[in-house]
């Protein structure tokens, strides 16, 4: 199971993306729920940005993501590892689901999260 | 630095050196600028014509709009060609405008000398490059940061970070109708028919590590191809070589050139 299905790992994930400037920079007053979903496996994160800082994250179905990344399990294993998002978006292994528009008007943001994914 | 009229679309492009004519076409979402680092090295064999795409750079779109088609792109040059008289340039793109060339020495074979396909192939369609329609129509919601993050990750593992940083600055220089016009007219080549009309001789120089134009996908060109050819694999570099490792690329160019003959 990738990590970004535990919340150990969320955790620790969040305190980087608050504290890496090139990212404060991109996020600049991004609110809003991104989601993700294994596909293989079935598990679900989220995390709530609140003015470009992650404001909340978990792993249960409680909440109601704006847009979704989904895929198989190997894919989550691949952006943990060195795939950058934007790969595996363009060659399908992870789809949008969701509110599109508002995933694309933040891509660089969620690329930059992509990227901080393999640093943690 | 000249301005020219090619069927009345305000075309700007660099001229530099002596020699027989050069004429460099950049990529996707880019322009002149993405030759920089190429001019002055080949302006010292050739006089070297770097032109700016309509929309892209200083040229002015077609009144048509951005184009969505690698064929109206060749045509346009083609056009290029005969406005400023040229005697059989020699031609060199990238990436999209690897197709360009193709595309060009495949409607007028005769109008050319020999052409230089810098990461780029006959078939860019779907099961090469990877690009579908629901993808295309993600990227068309924003496509100055698709282009950005993708030139980001497309560069090879031996590029400076004060390199990739100038490619993706590049990005963002072009406006967003123009760039996803690009990548639909990049993603939607298909040479196959017309491959067979190539005579000239064909250079095909690939970085190693470009996922973008897979070197699968410029192997399957050297096979189509029945025509002088040469195929040359750059180490460790990625979808940019001519910016990423110019002085690697200027050089592997120069011999692939005089391998065929073209010097």
């Amino acid at each position: 199971m990738s990590k970004i299905f535990t919340e150990e790992y969320l955790q620790q994930l969040s305190n980087k993306v608050n504290q890496t400037d090139e990212f404060i920079k991109e996020a600049k007053y991004a609110s809003f729920i991104v989601g993700f979903h294994d596909s293989t496996s079935n598990k679900k994160s989220w995390v709530e940005f609140l003015d470009g800082r992650v404001n909340k994250f978990g792993i249960d179905d409680t909440v109601e993501p704006h847009f979704t990344f989904v895929g198989e399990s190997e894919s989550w294993e691949q952006l943990a590892d060195k795939e950058p998002l934007n790969r595996l978006v363009r060659r399908s292994k992870l789809t949008v689901t969701g509110d599109k528009r508002l995933c694309m008007k933040n891509w660089k943001m969620l690329w930059l999260f992509g990227q901080l994914i393999k640093e943690v | 630095m000249a301005y020219t009229s090619v069927k009345g679309i305000r075309t700007y492009y660099e001229k530099k050196g002596n020699g027989k004519p050069l004429i460099l076409i950049h990529g996707a979402s880019q322009d002149t600028l993405s030759w920089r680092f190429n001019i002055d090295f080949f302006s010292n064999h050739f006089t070297v014509y770097a032109i700016d795409l309509p929309g892209h750079g200083k040229s002015y779109p077609l009144q048509s709009g951005p184009v969505q088609k690698t064929e109206d792109y060749a045509l346009f040059v083609i056009d290029f060609i005969k406005t400023l008289n040229l005697d059989k340039p020699l031609l060199m793109g990238h990436s999209m405008a690897g197709g360009i060339c193709l595309s060009v020495a495949a409607k007028e074979p005769k109008l050319i000398s020999g052409i230089v396909v810098v990461d780029g192939a006959a078939y860019t369609v779907e099961k090469v490059v990877s690009y579908n329609n629901d993808v295309l129509d993600l990227a068309s919601i924003n496509p100055t940061d698709w282009f950005e993050c993708n030139f980001r990750t497309l560069c090879g593992s031996n590029t400076s970070l004060e390199r990739i940083e100038e490619i993706a600055f590049d990005a963002r220089r072009c406006s967003p109708e123009v760039a996803i016009g690009d990548l639909r007219a990049y993603t939607s080549f298909d040479l196959s028919t017309n491959i067979k009309n190539i005579t000239c001789p064909v250079l095909l120089i690939e970085g190693s590590e470009d996922w973008s134009c897979p070197p699968e996908a410029v192997e399957l060109t050297y096979e189509k191809l029945n025509c002088p050819k040469d195929y040359v694999l750059l180490n460790n570099v990625g979808h940019f070589p001519h910016t990423e490792q110019p002085d690697y690329f200027n050089e592997e160019v120069l011999k692939g050139l005089a391998r065929l003959n073209l010097l």
